[in-house]
């Protein structure tokens, strides 16, 4: 769990967060990992959207289902949700 | 049954517990559609002509039915000539090739069908590999072709084999948009610092939606960006082309494709299948490709018959043939269109969607039940809620036949709710 003061809260910080650990968790360079890029071109399969997704939950330390990942079509997409539930904290 | 009852696939996938409660689940759920007669997967089909079948279903349900659910594309598994060279190989060698192709399995009448693949496509410094299935090709080949560090970048709606080769070779895969040039474009710019391997994936004709890959433009892009081009002709090799030898001949690329690969399993009628690639290259997945080198050879019998196919398939045969598929796909385009939502490509391979997965057993039911075979094919092999008759039309179906199955697809979709006209 990370202290208050590292979490990202904004979109963009956010954007940033996932796509350092896309990249990191799918051996994918960072620069492939568009903002407007849906989850299906890295081939997200059920077992790396839970991995991805127990990350998430302990970086942000809110509840993230691994079924977000099919919900939001693109990482600036899953970021928004991400900071509209952070904001409400 | 309301649709409801009715789970889907996925509701059944393997888990990590000791109770195999997922096992038992599906047969729960195979015993309720077979108690109510809606089972129509697993059937046993009984050939009656090359476009006609007996179909025995496990719900104990028979039915004869016009065929639009196979591949033989061609009517070559049906051909008796086809037969006759099969059984004659089978005579000569029997009826296994007892070992792998890599150790003692390779048989004389394999480079016998080695020689015809390679006299047929015309390419001097190719070499051919063959592979036992269908399946194995597009996953021995990738497997053996990548490694990890390397990147397969894939059509999002590439087949099953290729995904599976792609992941056994460890490379990174990325997806680009279904046919969508310009989305490769972007990820081949994003990874052009890179000088490591990499593989672009596509099939000639998509199994799911029968529309073509435009293989001018990604061959363009394939050099633009140094990356090796593999290409699937599984469902247009001996139909696409002038000369039957698919989609890459259709766009004047076959010589710039670096791995042609294709199944003997549809228009040759048959099983099995062989990658086309540059000689140095096929010697090398020759022992490379662990499908291949670790399962028995192509059995003698197909290779006799698939020699066969292709003496008739490279003449006057297969021109008549590639011209009645073409008419053929073209003529119940025509009559389905006012009625239901169909792609425009008029392939012989014709998607009609439904959506809905609950759908899906009922549909293939009451499409027995009125006499039509055809292929419904749900997830995962395409996306939830695309769900959808496939209808594969053959050379050999008669207008009679081409139009019974417009009448009985249009019948099915107005009960079912999916006509354009409700």
């Amino acid at each position: 769990m990370k202290s208050a003061d590292t979490i990202p809260t904004n979109k963009q910080d956010i954007t940033d967060y996932l796509q350092t650990l896309l990249a990191e968790e799918l051996q994918i360079p960072k620069n492939v990992i568009r903002p407007s890029a849906g989850f299906g071109r890295f081939g997200l399969n059920s077992m790396k959207a839970v991995l991805l997704s127990e990350k998430l939950s302990n970086h942000f330390n809110i509840s993230v289902e691994p079924t977000l990942f099919l919900d939001y079509d693109s990482i600036e997409a899953l970021a928004a949700y991400l900071e509209e539930q952070l904001t409400a904290l | 049954m309301t649709p409801t009852d009715i789970k889907t696939y996925d509701q059944f996938t393997s888990n990590s517990t000791y109770d195999l409660q997922e096992i038992y689940a599906f047969q729960d759920q195979l015993s309720i559609l077979k108690n109510q007669k809606l089972y129509g997967f697993e059937a046993s089909h009984t050939p009656l002509s090359s476009t006609t079948s007996q179909i025995d279903r496990i719900d104990d349900i028979s039915v004869k039915t016009i065929n639009f659910g196979g591949y033989n594309y061609l009517g070559y598994g049906t051909d008796v000539r086809v037969k006759e060279a099969a059984k004659e190989a089978i005579d000569l060698y029997g009826l296994g090739a007892y070992s792998s192709p890599v150790l003692n399995g390779t048989l004389h009448i394999h480079k016998q069908l080695e020689k015809k693949l390679l006299d047929f496509f015309k390419l001097d410094d190719h070499g051919i590999t063959l592979f036992p299935t269908g399946f194995c090709v597009g996953q021995g080949t990738i497997q053996a072709f990548m490694s990890s560090g390397s990147f397969i970048i894939m059509d999002e709606k590439a087949h099953a084999s290729m995904i599976e080769g792609a992941q056994l070779s460890g490379a990174t895969i990325l997806y680009f948009k279904h046919n969508d040039m310009a989305d490769l474009e972007e990820l081949l710019s994003d990874l052009s610092d890179l000088k490591t391997r990499k593989l672009i994936c596509v099939e000639g004709v998509y199994s799911s939606d029968g529309d073509c890959c435009p293989l001018d433009k990604l061959v363009k892009l394939a050099k633009k960006y140094h990356a090796y081009t593999l290409v699937d002709e599984a469902h247009s090799v001996l139909i696409a082309g002038d000369h039957g030898r698919g989609v890459c001949e259709q766009f004047g690329v076959l010589d710039q494709i670096d791995l042609y690969i294709m199944t003997f399993s549809k228009s040759f009628g048959g099983g099995g299948g062989a990658l086309l690639a540059k000689k140095e290259v096929s010697d090398y997945i020759n022992l490379y490709a662990s499908c291949r080198a670790f399962s028995c050879a192509l059995n003698p019998g197909l290779a006799g018959g698939l020699i066969q196919v292709l003496e008739l398939a490279s003449g006057e045969d297969g021109d008549r043939r590639r011209t009645a598929i073409k008419g053929n796909a073209a003529y119940l385009y025509e009559k389905l269109a006012p009625y239901v939502t169909i792609p425009d490509h008029k392939n012989w391979v014709l998607p009609v969607i439904f959506g809905s997965e609950e759908k899906a057993f009922p549909i293939y039911n009451f499409l027995h039940q009125n006499g039509l075979d055809a292929s419904i094919h749900i997830y995962p092999a395409v996306p939830k809620g695309t769900a959808r008759i496939r209808l594969f039309i053959s050379s050999e179906h008669t207008q009679e036949q081409l139009g019974t199955c417009a009448d009985i697809i249009i019948k099915t979709a107005r009960t079912f709710g999916f006509s354009k006209q409700d």
